[in-house]
């Protein structure tokens, strides 16, 4: 039976663990500039309804740097979704092209419904608002790699989390792992109840709430830092909140020495361009592990490992 | 009050004081326009103090009608009349799981913006407390 990636929740932490353990061999794989054929013959399809940098690459290069091939489409434009063909039939047509799909929609819940119509495994990129559970696993995999373990953290989640798909999924699988989390937000941009309800229903896990991440900067091991969701405001509102929040070296003044600060970009303003030369700034680095982290789970789900 | 007797047909009862006239809109879908029909507002009850009832001729609800009518009201009766004899009495459960009935009240949803039925699990049922299973939002139908 195929298996999709649509929740984090489709996940166990053991099946997260495991995929670590693969992620580092593909890590290897890459330093050695060793030559992988794993999914020689095999397509993946990116199907891209919404801007991407890092989550479409990262996942062509994945799936290049495993032996296979890509096809698909980084916008609308130029496909039949501008001619109006649904979601429905568009992950039918393509599923029958493939092996495997990544799909990003502006929609909340689409990657469920293209995981309903398609009969290969189907990689949720980024539904709307909703969740980006391949974001989280890189996410983890930084914090794991960096911190050395869950135990004991305390993770600093701010920015925009009422429409920071990344914060939601990384704030139930951190939750799951038993993690400690605060989260500061500006007001208006809380995290949706059902997140919290989730956190504390499933998980018995109740984070510390502010508007400031100043007020829990200093206790933070891990400062996961969003932008504003500019695509799913209105200008007004986006202008309202656009320079609300700004982590600066000043700021950092107050963190642990060796805390790490993260953010799964794009940055706009949120983060001053100086913490870029802070040793604790490790966005990069992190953007980075999206590489051998997507090229353990195309592997994993195609079962050619 | 007297009121004229139904002799076949619906009467849903303790609708919730007020939810009489909007459990009306809710109908006005299902009915022919033809029906003769009487909403009841403030009517004591022992049980609710004051509650709402519809009587309406000749209409019988269908489940998925009666079951979204017991997500905005769930303590409501439906009585079935047939030759002015109450036939059946319904109290709609609520089930742990919704399909199609309601819509999901995220207008992001995908099930609103590409018409896919929309499908829940119901997270409390007093209050009534609806997951998208799409989307994951969370309400309460009204």
């Amino acid at each position: 039976m195929k298996k999709d990636l649509v929740n984090i929740k489709d996940l166990s932490n053991e099946e997260i663990m495991k995929l670590f353990v693969v992620a580092d061999e593909m890590n290897q794989a890459i330093q050695n500039e060793q030559k992988l054929d794993l999914c020689k013959g095999k397509i993946l399809a990116t199907l891209f309804y919404e801007a991407s940098t890092r989550t479409r690459l990262s996942f062509e290069s994945a799936m290049f740097r495993l032996g296979g091939s890509v096809l698909g489409f980084s916008s609308t434009e130029g496909s039949s979704v501008s001619k109006g063909e649904s979601l429905a039939d568009t992950i039918r047509t393509v599923a029958s092209y493939s092996d495997v799909i990544a799909i990003r929609h502006p929609n909340e819940g689409s990657a469920r419904v293209a995981s309903q119509f398609s009969n290969v495994p189907v990689i949720n990129g980024g539904d709307g608002g909703h969740q980006h559970p391949t974001q989280t696993l890189l996410d983890l995999y930084t914090i794991l790699k960096e911190k050395g373990s869950f135990a004991s953290l305390n993770v600093l989640i701010s920015g925009d989390l009422k429409f920071g798909r990344t914060t939601h999924s990384l704030a139930i699988s951190l939750a799951r792992f038993g993690v400690k989390m605060c989260f500061a937000s500006p007001p208006g941009l809380e995290m949706p109840d059902y997140i919290m309800r989730t956190l504390s229903d499933e998980f018995k896990v109740i984070p510390k709430v502010a508007n400031n991440m100043r007020d829990f900067i200093h206790e933070a091991d891990v400062i996961y830092v969003t932008r504003v969701q500019r695509e799913r405001l209105g200008e007004m509102e986006y202008l309202k909140f656009r320079d609300s929040y700004v982590v600066s070296e000043e700021m950092l003044r107050s963190a642990k020495k060796d805390a790490i600060v993260l953010h799964p970009l794009p940055r706009v303003n949120e983060i001053a361009r100086d913490v870029d030369q802070d040793p604790r700034a490790l966005y990069f680095k992190q953007a980075y592990n999206g590489v051998p982290v997507r090229m353990a789970l195309i592997a994993t789900l195609l079962g050619v490992l | 009050m007297k009121t004229q007797m139904l002799v076949n047909g619906t009467v849903i009862d303790h609708l919730p004081e007020g939810m009489g006239l909007h459990c009306l809109e809710i109908l006005k879908k299902h009915l022919q326009g033809s029906e003769t029909l009487i909403v009841f507002i403030n009517v004591p009850s022992s049980q609710q103090k004051k509650k709402d009832m519809i009587k309406i001729q000749d209409f019988y609800l269908d489940d998925a009608t009666s079951t979204y009518l017991s997500l905005l009201a769930p303590h409501i009766t439906i009585n079935i009349i047939k030759d002015a004899q109450v036939v059946k009495k319904i109290n709609p459960e609520i089930p742990f799981e919704i399909k199609g009935t309601i819509a999901c009240i995220n207008s992001r949803c995908i099930s609103n913006t590409e018409g896919y039925t929309p499908e829940y699990d119901v997270q409390s049922k007093e209050p009534v407390i609806l997951k998208c299973k799409y989307c994951e939002f969370e309400f309460t139908p009204g």
